[in-house]
């Protein structure tokens, strides 16, 4: 799954800006964009309902739920989605639209600057002879600025460089180059006085080869600048725009996600309906609980407090001790200090799933220890379980890939959140060291 | 009468699977056991009409289809006739199918519809024996360590329920159980008496009855060992009066 979450979020950043459709083959979702021209991509998106797109927007949305969807369904491995993965795709587009800029752009020069020497022309005002030698000096030497500037912008782009630093980047390094050019030009006339056949009586001085760089290349720069590179910022603006919206409503769901499963829910009541006969009052206990851990989820917001989260965090684990009774204990390490400090709603119930299901249970006598406390100004969250430890990753590797998730999301703008899973002698660790508050 | 082994994890789930089987009255619950290994242990000298197998099973090991690697390899050897997958989602419903079984029971279940299960298991059941099979009567397994002990009607003496855990005490001494009293008193049917929210006993293995004050107690056991156990104050007539009926020497008095 997670090699075809590539395709698809190439697939997606076209999208975007072209018409696409998406279909269905034998299950497996297929997203079409077309209309870039040469990069018709597929992506394949593996089982997700989608049906043909009646418009861009339409098929925009739909792949972003396929992909947020394959996002949260796969193991996730780390970093399977990265935080560029919509720039990356952009950039595609970007740099394949390039040549095409570029020649137009070259083109738009060449108009501005003979334009008025052309209405000249026709007057009379101007000679033929000057016209075309105008022509041809400024159409070989704008042909050459604009290769410069075309490869440095590329160049930096591919190195990664942002879009605005490639620009400032390129236009600064065509302007000296020009002027070497220019004066590599003066020294060959003078040399060989048969380079000075378009314009006898040019003078050939360094000033006036440096001064006529600067001069000639400014319409060229500006040209550029203003024909492509501030449209790809405003577009590129505009899609960060949309990514953080999107990112927003990845969380959304992560969180969702993260408060009840079905299938807790359904295994809580079938417990519940085992307890009717034997013990009618932990029957009653564990509706309560339940109760409880529902009204929360439909009114848990962004944040929790750590004193929200343990409550939530004891009655989850005392329903999962009802279920397995006297397999394994729970110990509470919350220091007073951290009882008010804001931590991602329920970023720790996952940990504490996995420390259960794949821990504590499969060890006679089980034994999880929840600790809250604060190191070096933030909150440290720590669930360690005395099970076998993790091996090379657990098989609830999808819980803890969506808290990985969850505060790579969460912390956006901060000083990130770590989260680690370690063994620390007969213990795995799960740790997760949040942001520094009001940071 | 079918014979039926219980595989399911989670204590409560695995009580209530038992209850409703016994309550069908066409099934009698040959074992039921928390882990893959010690449905293996089950099964190695006897062979049941029907397993109940819940997918994700905690604490076997392999994952969380554990449930259907046991189908598997159950089925290729033979040991069990049907199998009824027990989950709380459907997600695993193509390849359960694939593995044959007969049924899919999901999470919470109820009577009508295990009862519905074991009617298909009784329509399919093969005519002819293939080893021996899971006897009628039920047995008690009982657990020492991660081995089993299988008990017959009477060698289990009482079955104490202390915190959420149940044991029985038979001449082995106390043992693990991993059922409900409310499941054992389905499973084991009349022959054993509830004397206590925590204490049911076989009513064959009652030596004495002790008053100490207000308390009333039982002594329960065999001629080397016995076991006291406290009798409910609120059960008492009820007690005696089990206790007497068919016993010569004392007559009853309103």
């Amino acid at each position: 799954v997670i090699s075809a979450c590539q395709p698809a979020t190439r697939a997606y950043g076209r999208v975007a800006r072209a018409p696409a459709v998406a279909v269905e083959l034998d299950g497996v979702a297929v997203v079409w964009a077309t209309a870039m021209p040469g990069s018709s991509k597929m992506g394949h998106l593996s089982s997700e309902r989608l049906l043909a797109a009646p418009s861009t927007a339409h098929a925009h949305s739909m792949v972003h739920a396929a992909k947020v969807g394959l996002a949260s369904r796969s193991s996730l491995g780390r970093s399977s989605f990265d935080r560029d993965s919509h720039t990356k795709s952009g950039l595609d587009g970007l740099l394949a639209g390039l040549r095409m800029h570029a020649v137009t752009g070259y083109a738009a020069v060449l108009v501005v600057i003979l334009a008025p020497l052309s209405v000249r022309l026709a007057y009379g005002v101007v000679k033929p002879r000057v016209f075309f030698s105008t022509l041809f000096a400024f159409g070989l030497v704008m042909a050459c600025g604009m290769v410069v500037l075309v490869s440095v912008f590329r160049a930096a782009l591919l190195r990664g460089l942002g879009l605005k630093a490639a620009g400032v980047l390129s236009l600064c390094t065509t302007m000296p180059v020009m002027v070497l050019g220019y004066l590599g030009l003066s020294v060959a006339q003078r040399i060989v006085p048969w380079f000075c056949f378009l314009d006898p009586e040019e003078p050939t001085t360094a000033s006036y080869g440096a001064f006529t760089a600067l001069a000639d290349s400014f319409p060229m720069i500006a040209a550029w600048a203003g024909m492509f590179q501030l449209p790809a910022l405003l577009r590129m603006h505009e899609a960060r725009e949309r990514e953080f919206d999107t990112v927003r409503r990845e969380a959304e769901l992560l969180r969702l996600k993260a408060h009840l499963e079905p299938h807790f829910l359904l295994n809580t009541m079938n417990a519940i309906g085992g307890l009717v006969t034997e013990d009618p009052a932990h029957a009653r206990e564990l509706l309560g609980t339940l109760g409880e851990l529902l009204r929360d989820a439909t009114s848990i917001g962004d944040e929790h407090t750590v004193r929200d989260e343990v409550a939530w965090l004891e009655r989850y684990a005392a329903i999962h001790q009802a279920r397995f009774p006297g397999l394994f204990s729970v110990e509470w390490q919350v220091e007073a200090s951290v009882n008010d400090s804001k931590l991602p709603a329920l970023v720790s119930q996952p940990l504490l799933e996995n420390a259960i299901s794949h821990g504590a249970l499969g060890v006679s006598e089980g034994k999880i220890v929840v600790r809250f406390a604060r190191a070096g100004g933030r909150l440290v969250l720590e669930i360690r379980d005395n099970g076998r430890g993790p091996g090379p990753r657990r098989s609830g590797g999808k819980g803890l890939a969506i808290v990985e998730r969850r505060l790579e999301l969460e912390s956006r703008g901060r000083e990130p959140s770590t989260f680690e899973l370690v063994r620390e002698g007969n213990f795995t660790v799960a740790r997760v060291v949040l942001a520094k508050e009001g940071t | 009468m079918l014979s039926a082994l219980v595989l399911e994890d989670e204590r409560p789930a695995r009580s209530y699977l038992v209850e409703l089987v016994e309550a069908t009255r066409l099934a009698r619950v040959h074992a039921a056991v928390p882990s893959v290994a010690l449905a293996l242990e089950a099964l190695r000298d006897v062979d049941v009409d029907v397993a109940f197998v819940d997918v994700n099973l905690v604490g076997s090991g392999g994952g969380p289809t554990a449930g259907l690697a046991f189908v598997e390899r159950a089925r290729d050897e033979g040991k069990v006739a049907r199998f009824v997958i027990t989950t709380a989602s459907r997600e695993h419903a193509l390849t359960a199918f694939d593995l044959g079984v007969i049924d899919y029971l999901t999470k919470p279940f109820v009577l009508s519809r295990v009862r519905e299960s074991l009617s298909r298991v009784a329509e399919a059941r093969p005519a002819g024996g293939r080893g021996e099979r899971a006897r009628d009567e039920g047995r008690v397994v009982a657990r020492k360590g991660r081995s089993l002990v299988f008990l017959d009607p009477g060698e289990a003496w009482a079955f104490e329920a202390e915190g959420r855990l149940a044991f029985v005490h038979s001449a082995e001494g106390r043992l693990d159980v991993d059922l409900s009293l409310a499941a054992l008193e389905a499973v084991l049917g009349p022959n054993y008496l509830r004397v206590h929210r925590n204490w049911l006993v076989a009513v064959a293995r009652v030596k004495g009855i002790e008053r100490d004050g207000g308390e009333t107690s039982l002594v329960v056991g065999d001629g080397t060992r016995t076991v006291t156990v406290p009798v409910a104050r609120d059960r008492v007539g009820q007690v005696k009066a089990r206790l007497l009926t068919s016993t010569i020497g004392l007559r009853l008095t309103e």
